[in-house]
C-alpha cells in the first residue's frame, strides 16, 4: 500500500523513554487503532522498562505520552494500519501499512516527574501545593462530572480517606475496586489512580524518601493492573514509575515553578480536555494523591501551634 | 427479566461511544436495560451489584461486553445484533483538543453570556451543591434540577441565596417558568397575571396548564424543590418567592402548591401570604389547615387552585359539573373484578389521586402512601386498590423518568391487566418540554394489548386518564386527548377529576364498599352511584 506524501504524518516529538528502542530494529503489531492514536506492541518479549512492550503513536493534540510518539498530520491514524497488522521500527523509521514515518528529527520529551518535582524541594513546595490544591479543587469541581462517580463515589471516598490516613491495606482494597472501573478504553477508575500515583510520586520527589507508603502503594497498583485493559494498564505502570502524560506533568510543573500560578489555569484547562472525562478523573486523582502531602502540612501547622 | 450478553474479544471503544451505545440499545422495543463496557472485573462487579445477572459472562479486561435485559430472546438478540453492528462500524473518536470549545463550567458560561442571571444545574447530586455555590457566588439565581443533595447542603444554599437576594429553586426542582421561558419539565402557557410558587413540579404543571386552557396566563412559575416546606428548611425559597411575587407588578394573584408542611412552617407561610396584599390561593394538598383570613383562599386540589386563581384574576372557567361515567353503562366486568391500579408518572398526581380515592374507596396501597401502614411491601407488586408513583427513586434508578420513557409503565399495565381482580387502570399523562414526544402513540397500543390480555380471561378493563398540558405544547393536548378517547380511555379534565371518575366506576361494582354515601350494590342494594 502506498500513500501520498501529504497524508504521511510528521513526527514532532518522542518520549525520551523510547529512545533506546527507536534507534534499534523491532517488529511490532497493531494492538488497537483510533483516529487520534495507534497502539503498537513489540512482537518480541517486552523489556522490563517498557510496560507491555507498548508504544503509542498519537496525534499532537493528544499531548506527549510516556510511551508516545507524537505526530502532526491530517490523516486519521486508524487509516494507517489495521488492527492486528504488522509494523516495524527500523533505526529511526516507523513503517506501517499506510505510512513510513521518519523519527530521526523529532525532539525528545521527558515524561519523568523527578526533575520537575525535585525543583520545588528547597523553596516551600508544600505551600505551593496547598495553593494549587484549591485551584485543582475548583477545576475538578467545574469539570463535567464523570458518570462513573455516581456509581462509585463511595469507593473513591474510601480511597481518599485511606490515603489521607496512610492506611496501606485499606487504600489497596479501595484501589482494587477502582482498577478497571468505567466503560471505555481507559476506565475512569484507572484515570483516577494514575493521577493519585503521579501526585504521590511527586510529593515524594519533593520531600525526599518517604516511609515506604508511596512505593508500596505503587507496587500494589502495578500488581493489580492486570485487572484492566492493556492501554490503561500501561498508563498505570508508567505512573507507578513516576512517568506522567504531558497534560498531568504540565500541571505538576507549573505548581513547582516559583511564580507558576499564572500558567496554572491554562495547564488545568488542557488537562481537562483529555478524553470525555479522563482529564477530570486524572485531576481528581491528582488532588487525592496530594492530600497525602497537604494533609501533612496541615498537621505540621497544628503541631507548630 | 432475563439478561443476555455478548463478548467481543479485543475490541476497544472510548467511554462516550459506549455510553451512547448503552443508551441507544436500552431504548429499543422490549429492552429494559443495556450496558456496554470493557470486561474488567470491576465493571462486572458493578453490574452484579446493580442487580443484573452476570452469570455466564466470560470476559477479559480487553474484551468489550454488551449486556441487555429484555422481555424475551427475540428482543435481546435484536438489541445485541444492533449493538454489535454499531461497534463493528468505524466509530468516530470523541477525544481531545481539536473540538470547538464548549463551556465546561459556570465561570466559562458566564464569560460567554455575561448578561445571564440564572443558572440551571442538572448534575449528579453529589456535585450539584458545589455548582450551586459557584452560581450563587457569581450572583446568579439558581434552578437546581438535581436531586440527591443533602438536606444540610440545601439549607446552606438557600440561606446563601436569601442573604444575597437571590432565588434558590431546588434541589429537586423539576419545573419553572421564568419570564415566559419554560425550564425543566414545563408547558407552553401564555403570559398573564397569575404567579405560581410550587414545591411540586407536576403540581405546577397542572395548575399552569389549566389556567392556560381557561384563558388565563402566568407571570412567573417558581419551583422551590420538594423539601422546601420541611421543618428543617423552613420554606426559605417559598417565602423569598412570595416576597418577590408580592412586589412584582405583573402578578395579580399568587398560588402556593405543596404537600402539607409542618404546622410551624405553614404558619410562617400563611403569615407572609397575609402580607402580600394580593389574593393568595393555597393548595397544601391533603392539609386540614383552614385559615380564616382575608385574601387567603384555601383549596383541596390542583384543579380547584387553577379555577380559583383564574376567577380571582378576572377570568372565567367552564362549568366543572362532575360527570358519572358509570351512569347507564355496563362495563362488562367479570365477578371478582374490584380493584383500581393507578400508575403515575407524576409524584404529586399520585399523591393527590391517592388522597381523593381513599376518601371514596377506603384504603389505597402505594409506594408513596398517604398513611404509613398502607405502604406496599414490594412496590413492584400491587395489592387490592393500589397507586404507584413510577417516578419514585426505586423505579428510576438507572432508567429514564417515566414522563420520558413509558416502557416501565406499559410493562406494569400489562402485568396489572393479567390480574383477575383488577377492574380499572388510572393513568396520568404529562405533556410539555422534556416529556415523551407523543405519549398517546405508546399508550394506545398498550391499552389495546392490556385489554386483549384481560379478554383472554373473559374480563374487561376500564382505563381512566388525565392529560396535563396545553395545545401549544410540542405534543399538542387535543391531539393526545383525541387519540386516547378513540381508544376508549375515559378522560378527566384534570388529575383530580380523573381520580373521581375512577372512583365512580369502581363504586358501581358489586363488592366494593364506597364512602361519601356511595356504596357498591352488594351493600346498598341497587342504588349504585347515580346521585352524582
Amino acid at each position: 500500500m502506498t500513500t501520498t506524501s501529504s497524508r504521511v504524518p510528521e513526527a514532532v516529538s518522542i518520549s525520551a523513554e523510547l529512545l533506546p528502542l527507536i534507534t534499534s530494529r523491532a517488529a511490532m503489531r497493531v494492538h488497537s487503532a483510533f483516529d487520534r492514536s495507534l497502539n503498537l506492541v513489540l512482537e518480541a518479549p517486552a523489556p522490563a522498562w517498557l510496560p507491555l512492550g507498548m508504544i503509542t503513536l498519537a496525534h499532537e493534540g493528544v499531548g506527549n505520552l510516556p510511551n508516545g510518539i507524537l505526530v502532526r498530520g491530517e490523516a486519521a491514524l486508524r487509516g494507517l494500519a489495521l488492527m492486528g497488522g504488522r509494523a516495524l521500527l527500523d533505526h529511526g523509521r516507523l513503517m506501517l501499512d499506510g505510512a513510513r514515518i521518519d523519527l530521526s528529527g523529532a525532539p525528545a520529551w521527558d515524561p519523568s516527574l523527578d526533575g520537575v518535582c525535585a525543583r520545588g524541594r528547597s523553596a516551600g513546595w508544600k505551600g505551593r501545593w496547598a495553593s494549587a490544591w484549591h485551584a485543582l479543587t475548583r477545576a475538578v469541581g467545574e469539570a463535567p462530572a464523570s458518570p462513573l462517580w455516581g456509581l462509585a463515589a463511595e469507593r473513591v471516598d474510601r480511597l481518599a480517606d485511606a490515603l489521607e490516613r496512610r492506611a496501606l491495606g485499606e487504600a489497596v482494597d479501595a484501589a482494587r475496586q477502582l482498577v478497571g472501573l468505567g466503560p471505555g478504553l481507559t476506565p475512569s477508575g484507572d484515570d483516577l489512580l494514575v493521577g493519585v500515583l503521579v501526585a504521590m510520586h511527586c510529593g515524594r520527589a519533593s520531600a525526599g524518601p518517604d516511609d515506604g507508603f508511596v512505593s508500596a502503594f505503587g507496587a500494589e497498583i502495578r500488581a493489580m493492573s492486570r485487572r484492566t485493559t492493556d492501554v490503561s494498564r500501561v498508563f498505570l505502570e508508567w505512573a507507578a514509575h513516576g512517568r506522567a502524560t504531558q497534560r498531568l506533568r504540565d500541571v505538576v510543573e507549573v505548581v513547582m515553578m516559583p511564580q507558576g500560578e499564572g500558567r496554572l489555569g491554562g495547564a488545568l484547562d488542557a488537562a481537562l480536555r483529555v478524553g470525555s472525562t479522563s482529564g477530570a478523573d486524572g485531576l481528581l486523582g491528582l488532588l487525592m494523591g496530594l492530600r497525602l502531602w497537604t494533609h501533612e502540612r496541615e498537621e505540621d501547622h497544628a503541631n507548630a501551634a | 427479566m432475563p439478561t443476555r450478553h455478548r463478548v467481543l474479544r479485543n475490541l476497544y471503544r472510548d467511554s462516550v461511544t459506549l455510553m451512547q451505545l448503552s443508551s441507544e440499545i436500552g431504548s429499543l422495543e422490549g429492552v429494559s436495560q443495556a450496558f456496554a463496557f470493557m470486561g474488567t472485573p470491576a465493571n462486572l462487579d458493578l453490574l452484579r451489584d446493580s442487580g443484573v445477572s452476570i452469570e455466564g459472562i466470560q470476559a477479559k479486561p480487553n474484551d468489550l461486553v454488551i449486556a441487555v435485559e429484555a422481555s424475551g430472546d427475540n428482543a435481546a438478540n435484536a438489541a445485541l445484533d444492533r449493538a454489535e453492528e454499531q461497534l463493528r462500524k468505524e466509530a468516530p473518536e470523541t477525544e481531545t483538543a481539536a473540538q470547538p470549545t464548549v463551556p465546561r463550567s459556570i465561570a466559562m458560561g458566564v464569560k460567554e453570556l455575561p448578561d445571564a442571571n440564572l443558572a440551571l444545574i442538572s448534575t449528579p447530586g453529589e456535585y450539584a451543591a458545589a455548582e450551586g455555590l459557584k452560581a450563587l457566588g457569581k450572583g446568579l439565581h439558581v434552578m437546581m434540577f438535581s436531586d440527591n443533595v443533602s438536606l444540610e447542603d440545601e439549607i446552606r444554599l438557600k440561606r446563601m441565596a436569601h442573604e444575597r437576594g437571590l432565588l434558590m429553586m431546588g434541589p429537586d426542582c423539576g419545573t419553572a417558568i421564568i419570564n415566559g421561558t419554560p425550564l425543566g419539565f414545563a408547558n407552553v402557557v401564555r403570559r398573564g397575571g397569575i404567579g405560581i410558587i410550587g414545591a411540586s413540579g407536576t403540581g405546577v404543571q397542572q395548575v399552569t396548564s389549566l389556567i392556560d386552557q381557561w384563558g388565563g396566563g402566568i407571570s412567573q412559575a417558581i419551583g422551590t424543590g420538594s423539601r422546601d416546606l420541611n421543618e428543617a428548611v423552613g420554606a426559605i425559597t417559598m417565602l423569598d418567592a412570595l416576597d418577590a411575587l408580592a412586589q412584582d407588578r405583573s402578578t395579580r394573584v399568587i398560588v402556593l402548591i405543596s404537600k402539607p408542611p409542618s404546622p410551624r412552617v405553614a404558619e410562617q407561610v400563611l403569615a407572609r401570604a397575609r402580607q402580600a396584599r394580593k389574593p393568595v390561593v393555597i393548595d397544601f394538598i391533603g392539609s386540614t389547615v383552614r385559615p380564616d383570613a382575608p385574601g387567603i383562599h384555601v383549596v383541596d386540589t390542583l384543579d380547584e387552585a387553577a379555577a380559583e386563581a383564574t376567577l380571582l384574576g378576572g377570568g372565567s372557567i367552564p362549568e366543572l359539573r362532575p360527570r358519572d361515567p358509570s351512569a347507564g353503562q355496563d362495563f362488562g366486568f367479570a365477578p371478582g373484578q374490584l380493584y383500581l391500579r393507578g400508575l403515575f408518572s407524576g409524584g404529586t398526581f399520585s399523591y393527590e389521586s391517592t388522597l381523593l380515592l381513599q376518601r371514596e374507596l377506603g384504603p389505597i396501597y402505594s409506594n408513596t402512601p398517604v398513611r404509613p401502614d398502607l405502604k406496599l411491601a414490594d412496590p413492584w407488586k400491587s395489592r387490592e386498590h393500589t397507586t404507584v408513583d413510577l417516578g419514585d427513586d426505586e423505579f428510576t434508578r438507572g432508567r429514564p423518568h417515566p414522563m420520558i420513557d413509558y416502557r416501565l409503565r406499559v410493562e406494569r399495565m400489562l402485568q396489572e391487566a393479567k390480574d383477575p381482580s383488577v377492574a380499572l387502570i388510572l393513568l396520568d399523562v404529562v405533556l410539555g418540554y422534556g416529556s415523551h414526544p407523543s405519549p398517546a402513540e405508546v399508550l394506545v397500543p398498550a391499552v389495546e394489548r392490556a385489554r386483549k390480555a384481560a379478554k383472554r380471561g373473559r374480563r374487561n378493563l376500564v382505563f381512566v386518564a388525565s392529560v396535563c398540558g396545553t395545545d401549544r405544547d410540542p405534543q399538542q393536548l387535543s391531539r393526545q386527548q383525541s387519540a386516547l378517547e378513540r381508544a376508549g380511555v375515559i378522560l378527566g379534565r384534570s388529575n383530580a377529576e380523573a381520580a373521581r371518575l375512577a372512583a365512580r366506576v369502581l363504586c358501581s361494582l358489586e363488592g366494593n364498599v364506597c364512602h361519601n354515601g356511595r356504596e357498591g350494590r352488594e351493600h346498598a342494594g341497587e342504588r349504585g352511584v347515580s346521585e352524582g
